[in-house]
């Protein structure tokens, strides 16, 4: 139970910290700034997400076309 | 003397004759000391030649069969070939694909990775930017407040000395 208690504790002041860092620095207005904040960290990691399968797709890819070079007869 | 001249046709003739005969006749000598010796040659080549045909017929039975072998040795290195092409090609088939996957992997974790940092920078810089403006905004409101009464006290100290 302590244990669970300091974690809560340490998580809500990493949350704190890192809302004033992000220039929240009103805590009456923390919720909303936490809900925007989330959705902003949703987005880009949703973007980093779509442009990494690119990335992947793009290297199978590759490697397949490497590959089917390498073992084409009189390559 | 009286030359009858038949009789010097007839000598001359039998003269002529007899050195054809003469001739002939060595020429047959000639010629069968000739034979004799081509039926020598003859028999002495195809004494030699008898054995060396023998032992060529054995070489090609022997090349033969070494032709034979070659062919056995062949269609054995081509089998061996293809079952090594098909056993390269499953192995090739069944490390490629996990190779594949796991490089793509990494190069989508990568980029995502370096969005992800893009993203955030920019919306970082926009923020501190946003946030510049916003301080410099609030500076110059509190100057204004500063500076706003004593324009209001000027001009009616001005009109008092009037």
């Amino acid at each position: 139970m302590t244990r669970l208690v300091l974690g809560l504790g340490i998580a809500a002041a990493g949350a704190a910290a890192w809302l004033v860092a992000r220039g929240h620095r009103d805590p009456r207005r923390w919720p909303q700034a936490l809900a925007s904040e989330g959705a902003l960290l949703r987005r880009q990691l949703g973007e980093a997400v779509a442009a990494g399968k690119r990335a992947a797709a793009r290297r199978e890819q590759e490697i397949e076309r490497e590959m089917a070079e390498a073992t084409r007869p009189g390559a | 003397m009286d030359i009858d001249w038949a009789d010097v046709l007839r000598g001359a003739l039998a003269f002529f004759l007899v050195i054809v005969g003469l001739g002939i006749a060595w020429a047959c000598l000639r010629l069968g000391g000739l034979f004799g010796r081509v039926s020598k040659t003859v028999n002495r080549v195809t004494d030699e030649v008898v054995p060396i045909l023998s032992k060529a017929q054995t070489t090609m039975d022997g090349i033969n069969t070494e032709i034979g072998r070659v062919d056995e040795i062949m269609q054995t290195a081509v089998a061996t070939t293809k079952g090594a092409e098909k056993a390269v090609g499953t192995v090739s088939k069944a490390v490629s694909a996990p190779v594949k996957r796991l490089s793509g992997l990494a190069a989508g974790m990568q980029e995502a990775v370096a969005t992800f940092k893009s993203r955030r920078a920019a919306e970082r810089a926009a923020r501190e930017e946003a946030q510049a403006a916003e301080a410099v905004a609030a500076a110059r409101d509190a100057a204004d407040a500063v500076t706003a009464p004593q324009d209001v006290v000027a001009p009616a100290a001005a009109g008092a000395d009037g």
